[in-house]
């Protein structure tokens, strides 16, 4: 039985049973919520889109200016309380904004740094002097921020940086002396301060990482010469240096030695807009692939009645439909905790909570962006190869986004980390019920399904958690304290539950669009997630298998892999090629993704 | 000051729009839907004139979805009304203008009425003319601006061989052209707001008339696809196919 809560702990899918009451799905976007995408789309188009080739050039004063514009409709200050300038809209409005944002993905990185880390370190962990001092002006983009962690030294491990920050006292005044270097720092070339991370000294004596508001003039700093970068070219990333950077003592961020919470906290948002924008640009690269299929004919036919680019076009929008469902999803999650209120330490923990989900989306966004983009390459062919044409920009301009953020290989190592932990602190009861299950594996048959609507695809997502607590369960029973190290083993789990969040938000979408009596739609999302489920359980599969053979020999192993090819023996396939022949053929119709709400 | 702009929900300029295979209309399933873009240019000038000038704008549509009229009132309008028609857009320019009318009657007196020269779903140039016959309003077409110079309503207006410029007295109607302005876009607060703002929904009975659809939509035919090009080998060959095949020369 599935039950109905109203707080849903971040990773609690993979234990129980989710009903459709409990997921925010992008049909019910409520009025505001569809103006304000719409608002955001003809922003881009009005506002920004005239001026890409110019922007790609990387124009500082005309990213300010566009900014400012985008100001004056409000899209600065989505992020802040309303009580300091802002607009505190609720994250599905940021997504959905986010998702539009990502037409020019130069000016929507330059975008997202000035409302997102740029300022929200201030939003969640300021005092209200440092409040009421920036983020009116953040809002108003008459000041520019920029975000300092990462260093020549350290991307991945962060919290190894280098950079210090020494308090000194002397005729009575207390200041900060900041000497180190900083790694691609976005928005750089151009912001008016930087929020910068460095390790702390009082006395001597090391303090932990703090967080600091460094003025561009302060003494001593120095902004360095604009990367030459493979794509997002028109955004400004440069390095920074220090030497001797006296600061006022109360430009500290929250509190010494908090440092690394501010951070974390941050990447958290951070990984789920990522993956929000991902999912934009997507939609926007498959459809101008396909607008250029059909017109493109090769051996006297439009190259869309191809069945090789027809499997592209369907794995590229079935694709948008699990990620995108999993992304509002999650957003509706932390929306209902955060009941409006948004910054400060309280709302920081709360959307802490869903570090799980946020690494997946994150993860899932940026690989489907990138199967997307390569795809998209692939059917403009060699003009896909030139600049003339949009695909070599989406090619270029995607990659990033499986680097920053924190890279997808440390995101899946996240993903494990916060699963263990809340298992380990009793919040997740994966322990039991891997246990529990470990005892059932072996005479455990799947029950055949009833024919009801998408309730084999309901039984696949149980039985993909039973992969899961069956992985888990084995990784940690073979490899215990040695687990850490065993990173291969760690991916496996990783996916495993990636994929289950994906096929289960798409399952419970379809489910809800049933309900809500939009039977169309119901069965245009139906299809997409069989379509979809076809290749998550061979993935899923695969993984398990990658899992099982590096843990076991011998008879155990060919047991395990009997029980684990049982789990998925009952599911019957609908026809492969029939599902993405009508997948493709609703994309072409539509030209694009044909489950857009806004 | 009293102005109500007319406005009508049509499909979205950027759509790829399918017809259905039997030809009795256009598939929606997805489709996206925009304001009438000349309608657009008329809210544009109202909210100029009022933002002048002072006063209520109103806007009014016939349709089966409040969308463009949150839109409106998001950009600067004060008031709505939508008459719920569920085939607004199967609705013929006379008996839509008879509600218009109606409406008018009802909820005015305006001082000056707005809306676009055409709508662009059905290529109808209708509105504004059937309105001021209806409703005895002097009526100036084709506007690309308008501004009130004391209490007099100075209105220019493109046409063949240039621009005129005119004086009118209100009560008017205008109809617009592609304004001297692009349309404002809406703002975040604004759409905020605009829930707090009224919008009436009105029902044919409510303004007790009857509507009997004066024509019925038989088929709808796609434009012709367009043909490839086709490159010829030389120069006798190109004159041979103009003067034999295409028979230009």
């Amino acid at each position: 039985m599935s039950e109905t809560k109203d707080f849903v702990r971040g990773g609690e899918f993979l234990v129980r049973e989710f009903s459709t009451s409990e997921v925010f799905i992008p049909e019910e976007f409520n009025e505001d919520q569809k103006m304000m995408g719409q608002a955001a789309e003809d922003f881009m188009l009005k506002e920004v889109m005239p001026h890409d080739e110019k922007i790609e050039k990387k124009d500082y004063e005309l990213l300010k200016t566009l900014l400012r514009k985008a100001a004056e409709l409000g899209f600065t200050g989505i992020e802040i309380p309303e009580q300091y300038g802002g607009l505190g809209l609720d994250k599905v409005s940021t997504m959905i904004i986010g998702e539009k944002f990502s037409m020019q993905s130069s000016f929507a990185i330059t975008w997202g740094v000035q409302i997102g880390i740029g300022s929200l370190p201030i939003v969640y962990f300021g005092n209200e002097k440092q409040k009421s001092e920036y983020l009116p002006k953040v809002a108003a983009a008459e000041i520019f921020g920029a975000y300092a962690l990462t260093e020549p030294c350290c991307g991945s491990d962060a919290l190894a940086l280098k950079t210090k920050a020494e308090l000194v006292e002397e005729n009575g005044e207390k200041y900060w002396l900041i000497n180190g270097s900083k790694m691609f720092i976005t928005n750089g070339g151009f912001a008016d301060y930087f929020i910068v991370y460095a390790r702390t000294y009082i006395n001597g004596e090391e303090k932990g990482i703090s967080a600091f508001i460094v003025p561009r003039n302060a003494e001593g700093f120095e902004v360095g010469n604009e990367f030459d970068k493979m794509g997002m070219r028109g955004s400004s990333t440069v390095p920074l240096f220090f030497e001797n950077v006296k600061i006022p003592y109360e430009n500290l961020i929250y509190e010494v030695g908090k440092g690394h919470y501010i951070a974390f906290g941050i990447l958290n948002i951070g990984r789920y807009k990522l993956g929000a924008s991902c999912i934009g640009s997507s939609k926007y690269a498959v459809r101008d692939a396909i607008k250029y299929g059909k017109e493109r004919t090769a051996f006297g036919r439009p190259i869309v009645e191809f069945e090789m680019i027809r499997e592209k076009i369907a794995n590229i929008i079935s694709g948008i439909y699990v990620g995108e469902s999993a992304v509002y999803r999650t957003a509706g999650y932390m929306d209902k905790v955060l009941k409006g209120d948004l910054s400060g330490d309280e709302s920081m923990k709360l959307i802490g909570e869903y570090a799980i989900e946020h690494s997946i989306i994150k993860i899932a966004g940026s690989e489907i962006l990138d199967y997307t983009v390569d795809e998209v390459v692939q059917i403009y062919g060699g003009y896909g190869y030139t600049e003339e044409y949009p695909a070599a920009r989406y090619y270029r301009d995607s990659r990033i986004n499986r680097i920053w953020e924190g890279t997808n290989e440390i995101n899946r190592q996240v993903i494990v980390a916060m699963i263990e932990r809340k298992a380990r602190k009793n919040q997740l009861p994966i322990i039991q019920k891997a246990l529990e299950f470990a005892n059932e594996l072996i005479s455990y048959m799947p029950e055949t399904p009833g024919a009801g609507f998408l309730e084999a695809e309901k039984q696949m997502v149980d039985i993909f958690k039973k992969v899961f607590l069956m992985t888990a369960g084995l990784a940690v029973q073979k490899f215990g304290e040695n687990l850490r190290e065993k990173q291969i083993a760690l991916e496996s789990v990783a996916n495993i539950v990636i994929e289950t969040y994906l096929v289960e938000s798409g399952l419970l979408r379809a489910l809800k669009l049933k309900e809500m009596g939009d039977e169309k739609r119901a069965s245009d999302a139906a299809e997409l997630l069989k379509y979809y489920m076809f290749h998550a359980i061979k993935n899923v599969e695969k993984e398990a298998t990658k899992l099982i053979v590096s843990a076991l020999e011998g008879d155990e192993q060919r047991m395990t892999l009997a029980a684990l090819r049982k789990l998925f023996r009952w599911y019957e396939y609908p026809n492969y090629n029939d599902l993405l022949n009508s997948i493709a053929q609703k994309a072409i119709d539509y030209e694009g993704y044909y489950m857009n709400v806004v | 000051m009293r102005i109500l702009t007319i406005i009508k929900r049509v499909p979205d300029t950027a759509a790829n729009i399918r017809i259905l295979e039997d030809g009795s209309g256009i598939d929606k399933t997805n489709l996206n839907y925009v304001t009438n873009p000349y309608d657009e240019y008329a809210l544009e000038t109202a909210l100029r004139l009022k933002e002048a000038k002072g006063g209520q704008l109103e806007v009014l549509a016939v349709s089966d979805n409040q969308d463009i009229l949150r839109n409106a009132l998001a950009v600067g309008a004060d008031k709505a009304y939508m008459v719920e028609y569920a085939d607004y857009d199967k609705l013929d320019p006379y008996n839509l203008s008879r509600i218009y009318a109606e409406v008018i009657k009802q909820k005015g007196p305006y001082d000056l009425i707005l809306t676009g020269k055409v709508t662009i779903d059905d290529n109808s140039y209708a509105i504004g003319g059937y309105l001021a016959a209806f409703l005895g309003l002097n009526y100036v077409s084709h506007i690309v601006s308008a501004a009130l110079e004391g209490d007099e309503l100075v209105v220019e207006k493109e046409t063949d061989r240039g621009s005129e410029t005119l004086s009118i007295s209100m009560p008017a109607i205008l109809t617009h052209e592609r304004g001297k302005y692009e349309p404002r876009l809406p703002n975040l607060r604004g759409i905020m707001q605009a829930k707090r703002k009224p919008l009436d929904v009105l029902k044919l009975e409510d303004l007790g008339i009857t509507v009997t659809p004066a024509y019925e939509i038989v088929k709808l035919t796609p434009p012709p696809k367009k043909e490839g090009g086709r490159i010829l080998e030389s120069v006798d060959e190109l004159v041979e196919v103009l003067k034999n095949e295409i028979k230009v020369i």
